[in-house]
């Protein structure tokens, strides 16, 4: 199986259309709500599709129609738990057997190898999410136009090809696939949505590795303008209000200073220790300038029990103050082992006794950011035993990885190389101190002093723009051939006349 | 500017160099025949050159200046790069009449030297003592013998040497207190002269007896060695009826790299590489008859029409990212076209050329297959590669003293240089020792001085036996103080130069001959260069750093340190410290007034082992800093070739 690096999936080659055996057995899940007339449609173009029907299942799930859909040979199931698309495409999902899920709406026309071209991608990788081209037409038979967003996301990106780690923002229930293990992976859907439920769900897939590819060659129809285009403003009023909690990516959602966030953007993961160096690291990851941070605390936990106890001569004693201490702050977790951060996009691995500067996950993720780093290495110590390290890993690069890992999983910052890049940098650099030389965590004042410290990098960087600019208008102008000019070397005549 | 310098001397005599169309009255040291007349003499003498580099000819030619008793010299366009030239006035009775000196900068790149003496001096000797001072105050050597030139144009094959002798175009060469005038002639003619065109012709083999009848007329004894001037191989008079069938339009005549005359490598060489460049890939292409580097449309610089190229063109094209040949109509004739190629290629501007036509065969063979191999200049590494490939290839074929060796001149023995080489480790022997052999092009010897290390170990003993060349081995107690150990490794040597090197590191097979190369260019007492590449063992990273190469400089790492033996002693070798004798032994040279150039870091790998092997003072993390771009794994450059080599 091929390694795709980033989102470019340029180096994959999928067959010709009608021209390779497939395999795979797929399960189209429809969720509907009173629209019979669009799903017969739907239905029919389902039945006259190239990809061997012998592979291809349809699930639909119906959300509470009235009078409930009821079709002659089509396998109809109902949502019991909630209302809404995402308990409706749950259901339809849970339902399904195929190894590949296909996403369709209701009231989509397919072209007749629509699911073969799908199907391509997901027989090469399995951790490809493929999405259909989608026309909107007024009349099936014309050529249709593609949504405004989806053109300009197409064009500026290469076809996805470089959008990295933001492709998830095409990810739309109208007809996209996905492998169902990788749809599993990633938790399924949140059924509490309604709304925005596929651009969640893409989010995820792409925290769970996935490849988003658009394939020109599925084409499907909507005739006339969805929801989004005839009453974009108030779709976007209603969605913003809930996205900014699910997806931490979208930070222009979560611009303000202090609220918490349901998912934290990064979490940082300590291994609990000595209460007091312990403490300092956590205390300083919960003081920095991203306030979406969490931490794990890693320990074992179960053995804090509530039997009566001598208080000061706990065996347990360090471990469960950290408890008490954290107990009530709702961003730090307590888990017995090394978490998986999803969704999160960025962990970071802090070894205990290490304390992070005001800016320093600010400043990490800002330097895996521009090149999609999957990892960074941060040298915090050196002794006879090794290299002390902190790591900020990109989850989706580590699920991925992992995909291709051998069972001992000890390739994956190989792998992780490889698909996304990794980099090492030194702790000092990045404002790690060990817990006995930190200064004490100052609030504001430390976020500011962060801010200038940077300011004056800036300003010391331009200043040398500056100089340099300026000798390079210096000698830029002295390049033409010279004519005599009498402004300039008059001081020098005056010399040469008084000497000579 | 020139005018205003004349309105000033108007008594002035006026000599120019690398000046287009001068005004008159002005003598044009490279277009006028100028001959010796014996003694003048001139209130005033007033020399203006175009560049340091066009100095330098009026140099060659300062016997021909008259005497004076006020000398103005004037650089009209002078690379910020270098300081003010200041002429040190030797106690030697010519300069004992010096009453005044006053060197100004009018304005920007211009540099006026102003000498006025209490007694007619020739003036010549301001002239040398400036050009000297644009060179670093190196001794103006050409290790090549005693040169006479004669005809148009002939400064341009000795450039800096004011130790040749002018002599008229026909001979003969005036005699030095009580000897010959030189041991070689060489003396330009232009074949529009019915007899000149007689001789090059019996002549195009350089260093042949011409038969019978002989050249043009000569009056001495010795046989000149003749070349065209370069006016003669324009593609005009190439072009004209009845020069089919002249040795000057035959591409094998034109085809010998000795028909062109040398890159002055004092002044236009690597100094000031720019390794990640802001500017764009640029054509050498034809513009008003000339050949000019064009961007975007515009022209950065444009050469003279010898195709002399000069620092002031250099400097201009460091921004550049690569240069690409436009052979069409190339330059003002096929003889400067190659010189303009071999000049830029000996400063490492980044050339890149469709097929190499046939005429321009004068580049050399090597040359000509680097000029089209068209690597992926846009990779900032590979286009340093490519740049040191250059340079490496013209300074050898093009420098002065090769060239010289090819017009006949014995060539000098290569210097020796001995390898200091302390060790504390018995299983590092050996790999040093193998850094040491693969080192190509170089006359060496290995001090190896075995600090607390028994020599009858076997890895050791194993090691210095399969060493193939000359080996001194010297024990050196345990306790022994390191600089100590380093000074008596250096008592030992007997080569003219010192490199100390490490033994832990990668060094390629190029490393010393590019530091040599590096000394005969930039004249500093040391020469070294920086960990740019260090491998990191205990992560098995490799990182490329930022360094600023190519330029003097303060610090060279310490396993790269090549000093000239004279220096090293001048210095008092390394001070008796267990640590830090690198730091302190450069801190020592510079007070001393010396010099240290840092030349390219592609042919250097640092190796940071664990913290346990090595009592490393600075942290694991200061190597991660300045990063430029890194590797996991161990990624040699190129130049390294370490190729297929098993991971250390």
């Amino acid at each position: 199986m091929r390694r795709v690096r980033h989102n470019d999936y340029g180096t994959l080659e999928p067959p010709p259309l009608g021209g390779w055996q497939p395999s795979l057995t797929v399960s189209v899940v429809i969720p509907v709500y009173n629209d019979l007339a669009g799903l017969e449609r739907t239905l029919t173009a389902l039945a006259a599709q190239t990809y061997p029907a012998d592979l291809v299942e349809v699930v639909v799930a119906d959300d509470g129609s009235e009078p409930p859909i009821d079709l002659p040979g089509v396998r109809v199931v109902r949502v019991r738990d909630g209302w809404g698309r995402g308990a409706a495409r749950q259901a339809g999902r849970l339902a399904a057997a195929g190894q590949v899920i296909h996403w369709l709406d209701a009231d989509m026309i397919l072209a007749g190898d629509h699911l073969e071209a799908h199907m391509r991608w997901h027989h090469l990788i399995d951790y490809a999410v493929v999405i259909g081209d989608t026309r909107f037409v007024q009349e099936l038979g014309e050529e249709g136009v593609q949504s405004e967003y989806t053109r300009k996301t197409l064009e500026a990106t290469d076809r996805l090809k470089t959008a990295g780690s933001n492709a998830y923002l095409l990810h739309t229930g109208a007809s996209t696939s996905v492998r169902a293990d990788l749809l599993r992976a990633a938790g399924g859907v949140d059924t509490s949505l309604n709304m925005a439920e596929d651009t969640e769900l893409g989010y995820r897939l792409a925290q769970a590795g996935a490849v988003f590819v658009p394939d020109p060659l599925a084409r499907g129809f909507h005739v006339g303008p969805s929801t989004v285009m005839r009453r974009e403003k108030e779709v976007h009023r209603h969605n913003w209000s809930f996205l900014g909690d699910y997806v931490p990516d979208l930070r222009w959602l979560r611009n303000h200073p202090r609220r918490g966030w349901l998912v934290p953007y990064v979490r940082v993961i300590v291994e609990a220790g000595g209460y007091e160096e312990t403490r300092a690291g956590v205390d300083s990851a919960l003081a920095g300038t991203l306030p979406d941070t969490a931490v794990t605390l890693v320990g074992p936990w179960s053995k804090l029990t509530d039997e009566r106890r001598a208080n000061l001569d706990d065996p347990l004693l360090d471990l469960r103050l950290l408890h008490n201490l954290y107990k009530h702050e709702p961003r730090v977790a307590f888990t017995e082992s090394v978490p998986d951060a999803a969704p999160s996009p960025f962990s970071l691995t802090l070894p205990t006794g290490w304390v992070l500067g005001a800016d320093t996950l600010a400043r990490l993720v800002r330097l895996a950011e521009p090149d999609q780093l999957g990892l960074v290495n941060v040298a915090l110590e050196e002794s006879a035993s090794g290299v002390l390290t902190a790591r900020l890993r990109r989850t989706s690069a580590f699920a991925r990885a992992a995909r291709f890992d051998g069972p001992a999983g000890d390739q994956a910052d190989d792998l992780v190389d490889e698909m996304f890049g990794t980099t090492w940098v030194s702790g000092a650099e990045y404002g790690f101190t060990p817990e006995d030389e930190a200064e004490p965590l100052a609030g504001d004042a430390a976020k500011w002093r962060a801010l200038a410290e940077r300011r004056q990098g800036e300003v010391k960087s331009l200043r040398q723009e500056v100089a340099r600019l300026t000798a390079e208008v210096e000698r830029l102008s002295e390049q033409p051939a010279e004519k005599p000019r009498s402004g300039p070397v008059t001081s020098l005549i005056r010399h040469l006349r008084s000497a000579g | 500017m020139i005018r205003q310098l004349m309105a000033e001397m108007p008594a002035a005599r006026v000599f120019v160099a690398g000046v287009e169309s001068p005004p008159a009255p002005s003598h044009d040291l490279d277009r006028d025949l100028l001959e010796p007349t014996g003694p003048q003499q001139v209130k005033e003498v007033l020399v203006v050159a175009r560049t340091p580099a066009d100095l330098r000819r009026a140099a060659t030619l300062h016997k021909l200046l008259p005497d004076a008793e006020r000398v103005v010299v004037a650089v009209l366009d002078t690379p910020a790069s270098h300081p003010a030239p200041v002429p040190t006035p030797t106690p030697a009775h010519r300069w004992r009449a010096l009453t005044e000196l006053r060197v100004h900068q009018p304005k920007a790149r211009v540099w006026v030297v102003d000498a006025r003496f209490s007694a007619s001096v020739p003036a010549g000797r301001t002239v040398t003592a400036t050009a000297r001072a644009f060179a670093g105050h190196r001794l103006d050597v050409i290790a090549a013998p005693a040169a006479a030139i004669a005809g148009v144009g002939a400064a341009d094959w000795r450039p800096g040497d004011p130790n040749a002798t002018p002599a008229e175009v026909t001979g003969p060469v005036p005699e030095r207190v009580g000897a010959p005038g030189s041991d070689v002639v060489l003396r330009t003619l232009d074949p529009e002269t019915p007899a000149a065109a007689h001789a090059l012709h019996l002549e195009a083999t350089p260093g042949s007896v011409p038969e019978g009848g002989g050249p043009a007329e000569w009056a001495g004894d010795e046989t000149p060695i003749e070349r065209p001037t370069l006016g003669a191989v324009s593609w005009e008079r190439i072009g004209r009826p009845g020069m089919s069938g002249s040795p000057l339009a035959d591409p094998d005549v034109l085809g010998e790299p000795s028909m062109i005359p040398p890159v002055d490598e004092r002044l236009v060489n690597p100094q000031g590489f720019v390794t990640t460049p802001s500017r764009g890939t640029a054509s050498l292409a034809e513009r008003d008859g000339r050949w000019s580097v064009l961007l975007d449309g515009k022209v950065v610089t444009a050469f003279a029409e010898s195709g002399g190229v000069t620092d002031a063109e250099v400097s201009r094209l460091r921004q550049i990212r690569a240069v690409e040949v436009d052979w069409h109509r190339a330059h003002s004739g096929p003889l400067a076209a190659v010189r303009v190629l071999a000049g830029l290629a000996a400063a490492g501007v980044p050339l890149v050329a469709e097929a190499v036509p046939r005429w321009a065969g004068a580049l050399g063979d090597d040359l000509v297959a680097l000029l089209t191999k068209r690597p992926d200049l846009s990779d900032d590494l590979r286009r340093e590669e490519h740049s040191i490939r250059l340079r490496r290839e013209a300074l050898r074929t093009h420098g002065v003293a090769a060239r010289w060796e090819q017009l006949g001149s014995p060539s000098p023995a290569p210097p020796l240089t001995s390898v200091l080489l302390a060790t504390r480790r018995t299983d590092m022997v050996g790999f040093a020792l193998d850094q040491v052999a693969r080192q190509r092009g170089v006359q060496l010897e290995v001090i190896l001085a075995l600090h607390g290390v028994p020599p009858h170990h076997p890895d050791v003993a194993a090691a210095v036996e399969r060493f193939d060349g000359p080996i001194t081995v010297l024990e050196a107690d345990h306790q022994a103080v390191f600089g100590e150990v380093l000074n008596d490794a250096a008592a030992k040597a007997s080569g003219s130069f010192l490199l100390k090197m490490d033994d832990d590191d990668w060094y390629g097979p190029d490393f010393l001959s590019d530091l040599l190369l590096a000394h005969s260019y930039s004249g500093a007492q040391v020469v070294g260069t920086v960990p740019e590449f260090v491998y990191l063992s205990s992560i098995d990273v490799t990182v490329h750093r930022k360094q600023v190469t190519e330029q003097i400089t303060s610090f060279v790492a310490g396993g790269t340190i090549l000093v000239e033996r004279s220096a090293f002693q001048a210095v008092g070798g390394f001070r008796p410290l267990r640590r830090s004798v690198d730091t302190q032994f450069q801190e020592a040279l510079q007070a001393a007034g010396g010099q240290i150039y840092r030349t390219h870091g592609l042919g250097y790998i640092l190796r940071r082992g664990p913290a346990a092997n090595h009592t490393w003072q600075e942290p694991i993390g200061t190597f991660l800093q300045r990063n430029r771009n890194q590797w996991r794994g161990f990624r040699p450059s190129a130049l390294m070739e370490l190729d297929g080599s098993p991971r250390p």
